[in-house]
């Protein structure tokens, strides 16, 4: 159970996610699921919801850190058009595991957190787009989904009320830019996943061109405890502009990788060392990518930096979607770079010129820096074409490809030099 | 004094001895004069002689119909027409260029990008008619073959310093 | 309106408007590959690049509003750094082939490298090759090239409405490619090579041929359709290279008819000198022969004369100083297709500019294969249906837009009456009338619901009647378009500034024909009977082709033969095996002329070609028969005959007198007292026949232009067609039939196809059942 108290919460997306038989309807209302629903579809109205999820201080969970209540409050009202809500499942950065879980284990809170989105925003037909790749979790969510149709949680007219919204899970088809939210509507709409281009935003102009809400899972779980509890409940967990607990995806050099729900502004190290069990080697990791593989690195200076969209940012990196890689001394961060490298050419859609011939080029390259076939010129070959790539392009696949890269040749130039050496032998 | 010396370079025919001494000294000296047709001097490899088209290797003619030598051209001396080829290659069908006005300036060959239009050391192709003077493209790559030997040679030593 | 500065330079636009075009619009320089001011933005060269003061990165410039208050830098060392880079991407798998390339000359690649890009490329790794793809006969892919800037593809799906174009893959093994192998299946696919900024889709037939910089340009005016397009003529020595859109023109597109139609500049079907018949066939004569023999077969005869409208105004005028100077009894005939010589209420012509017609309330096409006839307007209507305004359309054939219609009726032709009768109907129905309505609308019966649409149409504050062949050559035309003028007067569409009747002509240069030729014109069926049956001596043909083109093909083929003939032109055609004399006239790219178009646009050819042989501009020939006739000669120069021509047309004078020409159109004529009444004629047969124009075959210099004919095979559909019910009804099945006219009975092939309204026999004007196209009426029976 959540406590009501802000100080008491361990967990919110996590807290039911460990009982048994969760997934089935029945056993997740025995456990609370759907509780609170019937208050707020009868007794709440829009404006207190979107005002309440402001109040809450609710950031993104997806990766770009946007206060969610302000975009909920973008959407235009009475423009004639339907308003859609989505469900970014497509999780897809390299290092996230987190949404996946509470698919899997607790379907029924993301569609309780999508029916109360829905109704705070009107939406008539609301979507899930998930991962291709996760075949079990979308057969959960539809199991779920198919329940609580029969439970007339979905539907026309849910539990008597006025509310009518249809949920519909869609799988995408294994590309990671269908992760971004315009290529994810591009994609929802049958076409390739392709960014588009902003203005218009998704909020005026969305699916089908219509006012279009994105959220991802994690934001979508959120919403339940939020309305339940009052947004100045949750705005007193965490620390202030950075509230609420967050699911961090922790995996690498540590011995106990998994996904941690801790309170927002917990210290990098501390859920390194006090929830992870600590490094495999060493006492201090040499990388640490704090949220998901296009994210820039930090090193052993910022292991102290608390876990917040704010700090992070400071420290010259995101916070992303708390995906955070740790490697030890062990690592061969070439190859690293260079897997990477290889990722991104391989899912940039090709549309901007920088990303779609910048990826390939960045990969060509790091092969031949990997062999050790590199020259001197190629270490400026790396930091023009990552450079020159970021914030040139419609969507920020360019900035992920070239993160990696940079950070390498920022905090580790020398590892290149010795690489380089070896061609020189 | 003055006069002394004046009147003995008179009387002793002074001017004559020392002309016929400049004629003596060139009579004994090495002739430079190359008697040409039968000596010939020496030519740099960058001599811009007769225009030649190329070949490569396999006998496939080097020139892609670019035109680049034919706007380049300062006198109008270049006249290309071209199509494409049954294979898809872009060729000429037509490649002539009028010797009466070549100025000579080796501008085409600067800006030949495939090395197909050179100007050989040749430069022995006077003629009694005009129109013996304008090369069409078979007869420019006649030319070609005949001095290839000496086109690639050319080339290779002038390589290092472009 | 939005201020903001550009380089420090106040500037204000309208809201909305993008920086670049914001820059554009300044002359402020900014690059871009993708962009196109006539397709949607993509954004993805990311070429266009500009610095926004207060944004911590640059913006591309194309996708992004003007901002009250912004300032926008266009040129700064991190720009050019960015700029260089992009260069820099684009190449790394760009071949370097420039040399070969025909796009060489006149590349954005190429002047963007020079301009913008790095001395030298640092990219040393294996470059992407892609496969090449057959697109028909007008484009030609090197694929390598792409730069994936998506114009192409936004033109297919945009303009050309097909959508044949698309990306394939995605990261670098990205590919554009055509979806169909083969033809592109739009009428206006020769434009693609004129989108890619690069080399990767070319113009096929002038492939490897030229080079831009031998160019020379020459404005004029295309003839091949009523539209008359804005053209470049693009020449290398007198060679015609490639026909372009004139950048400054009105369309920014033309269509594959008016751009390949070049080949026929240059065909063996050019008559390039004078010629008279003698045993061993046609042979070449001095000028003075052939005039000499000209006279000698036309003198003190009954002559019959057809010209084509596609002359210049000059050289149609002088037509008339012959006709009145020597042949003041000739009949003369310019129209193939017009069966119903009464007075029309509104003659051929527009009363509006294309551009008016896109932007009207509601759009009527009625009875008209809109994306052969005038390709241009169609791509401008389909411009509007993308933006979702209405456009309806009644006719005999469910004809391809490429857009979607959002009403469209299928009748055949003897239903027009009924149609017309419905929509007046439910005019007066609300109180809306004219003057002579309750007569038109007593003499038919019958109601056919299809007129809804038409009224509904109608109704809208401004409605665009384009009226097509189905109408104009109808044997009962008179009275429809008598019917059709009620109506727009009735709705308030007839006055000036809201005239919203379009009779969709022929030819060039309606507005001059009706005002000079309506007096005396007959129908060209009717010369040509007269013709068969001695009532005429000698026939003169003037660029007309009735045996190739038009309705009356089986009656020109008649009469063929059994007069002399006097050919005067430009293309031999297939009436020349018949002509005792043939004078060469100088091509439309020929000749310092003047043309009208449909719209009433005028324009005038400048720099024109020079002829190929001993051509002399058609108003020269005309004042020389004159002479040779021993009359006086009406006008012996340019001048004077303009000056001869503002007489008749007075609204064009002062067009020749500066060198501008203001975009002023002319009127169409208006006969306010026609008042024909429909016919109530019971139908003879159980079919009616409708010809189809095709743009690939229709017109000699189409027929004398290989890649148009090569085209029009691609493009071809079956000769004669029925739709399936109506093979159903008469207990047939598809294939050998036996068609009944009243001029006899055919055996022909029948194809089947749904489109087709129901009863009407549709025959293909230039196929193998071509000479039906005469007949109004048939019915089908089984073959052999």
């Amino acid at each position: 159970m959540i406590s009501s108290d802000p100080k008491q919460v361990k967990a919110i997306c996590f807290d039911r996610i460990h009982l048994e038989g969760q997934t089935g309807l029945e056993v997740a209302r025995k456990n609370g699921a759907y509780k609170f629903l019937p208050t707020v579809l009868k007794d709440f109205d829009s404006d207190h919801i979107v005002d309440e999820v402001k109040k809450s201080g609710l950031r993104g969970r997806g990766g770009a850190g946007f206060p969610t209540g302000l975009k909920w409050s973008f959407v235009p009202r009475n423009t004639g058009k339907p308003t859609y809500l989505l469900c970014n499942a497509d999780e897809g950065e390299p290092g996230t595991f987190k949404d996946r879980d509470i698919m899997r284990f607790d379907p029924h809170l993301l569609i309780e957190g999508m029916i109360m989105a829905g109704f705070a925003l009107g939406v008539k037909d609301a979507y899930i787009y998930i991962r291709g790749e996760f075949l079990h979790e979308a057969n959960v969510m539809d199991a779920a989904i198919d329940e609580a149709y029969a439970a007339n949680l979905l539907g026309e007219n849910i539990l008597g009320t006025d509310f009518s919204m249809n949920l519909t899970v869609h799988r995408g088809a294994g590309a990671y830019i269908c992760g971004e939210e315009t290529a994810l509507i591009e994609s929802l709409e049958g076409r390739p996943g392709r960014p588009r281009f902003k203005p218009p935003f998704p909020a005026v102009e969305g699916f089908y061109r219509c006012p279009t809400v994105v959220n991802n899972v994690e934001t979508l779980a959120t919403v339940p405890a939020i309305l339940e509890f009052g947004g100045d409940w949750h705005a007193e967990i965490g620390v202030p502009n950075n509230t609420g607990m967050k699911i961090f995806s922790v995996s690498g050099h540590v011995n106990k990788p998994g996904n941690y729900e801790v309170p927002m502004g917990t210290s990098l190290k501390v859920l390194i060392e006090e929830y992870c069990g600590g490094l495999q080697h060493g006492t201090v990791p040499k990388v640490i990518i704090p949220g998901g593989s296009s994210t820039p690195w930090l090193t052993a200076e910022h292991y102290d930096t608390p876990l917040t969209y704010d700090a992070m940012m400071k420290a010259g990196s995101m916070l992303g979607s708390g995906a955070i890689i740790v490697m030890d001394e062990t690592a061969d961060l070439i190859a690293l770079t260079r897997r990477l490298a290889h990722f991104y050419a391989h899912e940039s859609c090709g549309q901007c010129t920088p990303c779609r011939e910048g990826t390939g080029w960045l990969e060509r390259t790091m092969n031949r820096v990997e062999a050790g076939q590199g020259c001197k010129k190629d270490v400026e070959v790396l930091n023009d074409a990552a450079e020159h790539m970021a914030g040139r392009t419609i969507c920020a696949l360019a900035d992920g490809a070239s993160a990696p890269i940079l950070s390498l040749l920022k905090h580790f130039p020398e590892i290149v030099e010795e690489r380089l050496m070896e061609n020189a032998e | 004094m003055r006069f002394i010396k004046h009147a003995l370079k008179t009387w002793l025919l002074w001017e004559l001895v020392k002309g016929l001494a400049l004629t003596m000294r060139y009579f004994f000296k090495k002739s430079i004069t190359v008697e040409y047709p039968e000596e010939r001097t020496p030519l740099s490899p960058r001599f811009r002689g007769l225009h030649a088209l190329r070949r490569y290797e396999s006998g496939e003619e080097r020139c892609i119909a670019c035109k680049l030598c034919e706007v380049i051209c300062p006198a109008l001396a270049i006249v290309i027409e071209s199509e494409e080829r049954d294979d898809g290659s872009r060729r000429t069908t037509r490649y002539d260029i009028d010797m009466t006005k070549c100025i000579y300036c080796g501008l085409c060959q600067e800006a030949c990008p495939v090395d197909a239009i050179v100007e050989t050391q040749h430069f022995e192709y006077a003629s009694e008619t005009r129109e013996a003077l304008y090369y069409t493209k078979d007869m420019l790559l006649e030319v070609g073959e005949q001095y290839e030997a000496q086109i690639a040679a050319n080339i290779k030593a002038d390589a290092p310093y472009r | 309106m939005t201020t903001l500065f550009i380089n420090d330079e106040e500037v204000t636009v309208s809201a909305g408007t993008s920086i670049l075009e914001a820059c554009r619009e300044h002359g402020a320089d900014v690059p871009y590959f993708c962009y196109h001011p006539e397709l949607s933005v993509a954004a993805n060269c990311r070429m266009c690049l500009v610095e926004v003061e207060g944004w911590n990165k640059p913006a591309a410039s194309c996708c992004t509003p003007v901002g009250e208050g912004m300032k926008v830098t266009t040129h700064s060392e991190s720009l050019a750094k960015d700029r260089e880079m992009m260069m820099e991407y684009l190449l790394i798998n760009h071949p370097l082939d420039c040399p070969v390339c025909d796009q060489g000359g006149s590349c954005k690649l190429q002047d963007y490298t020079v301009e913008h890009g790095a001395k030298h490329g640092r990219y040393s790794e294996v470059k992407r090759a892609v496969v090449d793809h057959d697109l028909g006969p007008f484009v030609s892919t090197c694929m390598t090239r792409c730069i994936h800037c998506t114009r192409c593809v936004r033109f297919a799906d945009e303009v050309a409405g097909t959508g044949d174009m698309g990306v394939l893959n995605r990261a670098d093994h990205m590919r554009i490619e055509g979806i169909v192998e083969d033809a592109l299946e739009s009428e206006l696919s020769g434009n693609l090579a004129d989108v890619c900024p690069v080399g990767a889709l070319l113009d096929k037939p002038s492939h490897d041929v030229a080079r831009p910089w031998e160019m020379t340009r020459h404005k004029s005016t295309c003839t091949q359709c009523p539209q008359g397009c804005d053209i470049v003529i693009e020449s290398r020595g007198d060679k015609v290279i490639r026909i372009k859109p004139d950048k400054d023109g009105v369309e920014p597109w033309i269509c594959d008819r008016g751009r390949y139609v070049h080949d026929a500049f240059r065909a063996d079907q050019r008559i390039v000198a004078p010629a008279v018949r003698e045993k061993s066939g046609l042979v070449n004569v001095s000028w003075d022969e052939a005039i000499q023999a000209s006279v000698d077969v036309l003198k003190d005869k009954r002559v019959g004369i057809i010209f084509s409208p596609d002359w210049s105004v000059e050289g149609l005028a002088s037509i008339r100083l012959l006709h009145d100077s020597v042949f003041k009894d000739a009949k003369v005939a310019f129209d193939l297709h017009r069966r119903d010589m009464r007075e029309f209420a509104f003659e051929e012509g527009f009363s509006m500019s294309s551009a008016q017609i896109v932007a009207a309330d509601q759009v009527v096409i009625l009875g008209s294969d809109l994306r052969q006839r005038l390709p241009i307007l169609m791509q401008g209507l389909r411009k509007r249906g993308n933006e979702g305004k209405p456009v309806t359309r009644i006719g005999a054939m469910n004809y391809r837009t490429n857009s979607d219609l959002s009403a469209d009726a299928l009748i055949r032709p003897r239903e027009w009456v009924a149609v017309i009768a419905r929509a007046m109907q439910q005019l007066k129905d609300l109180g809306k009338t004219a003057a002579g309505m309750d007569a038109w609308l007593e003499k038919v019966e019958e109601r056919h619901e299809a007129g809804k649409l038409l009224a509904d149409a109608l109704l809208a504050d401004s409605c665009a009647l384009l009226v097509g062949e189905e109408i104009r050559s109808h044997s009962d035309a008179s009275a429809l378009i008598h019917g059709l003028d009620l109506m727009m007067r009735a709705s308030g569409h007839a006055e000036a500034g809201a005239d919203g009747r379009n009779l969709i002509p022929e030819g060039m240069n309606a507005q001059l024909l009706s005002a000079v030729f309506g007096d005396i014109r007959v129908s060209a069926g009717d010369l040509l009977d007269a013709a068969s049956d001695g009532e005429l001596d000698a026939l003169v043909l003037i660029g007309s082709d009735p045996m190739g083109d038009g309705l009356f093909s089986m009656q020109a083929k008649r009469a063929m033969g059994k007069v002399p003939l006097v050919q005067i032109g430009a293309i031999a055609g297939q009436t020349s095996e018949f002509a005792n004399v043939m004078l060469p006239a100088a091509a439309y790219s020929e000749v310092e002329g003047t043309f009208i178009n449909m719209e009433g646009r005028i324009r005038m050819a400048e720099h024109p070609l020079r002829s190929l042989g001993e051509e002399r501009p058609l108003w020269k020939v005309m004042m020389r028969l004159v002479q040779a006739f021993g009359e006086e000669i009406p006008v012996v120069n340019l001048t004077e005959l303009r000056a001869r021509i503002e007489s008749f047309l007075p609204e064009v004078s002062g067009v020749w007198d500066d060198d501008v020409t203001d975009d002023e159109c002319l009127l169409v004529a208006r006969n306010r007292d026609a008042n024909s009444m429909p016919n109530a004629i019971e139908p003879a047969m159980s079919l009616d026949v409708v010809s189809r124009y095709s743009m690939y075959r229709e017109g000699m210099w189409v027929r004398a232009s290989s890649y148009l004919v090569e085209a029009g095979d691609i493009h071809a559909l079956d000769d004669l067609l029925v739709h399936p019910n109506t093979l159903k009804d008469a207990g047939l099945s598809a294939g050998e039939c036996k068609v009944r006219t009243t001029s006899g009975d055919y055996d022909y092939h029948i194809g089947v196809r749904e489109d087709v309204a129901e009863g009407v026999l549709f025959i293909s004007k230039r196929g193998v059942a071509g000479d039906l196209s005469c007949e109004v009426m048939a019915s089908l029976e089984g073959g052999q």
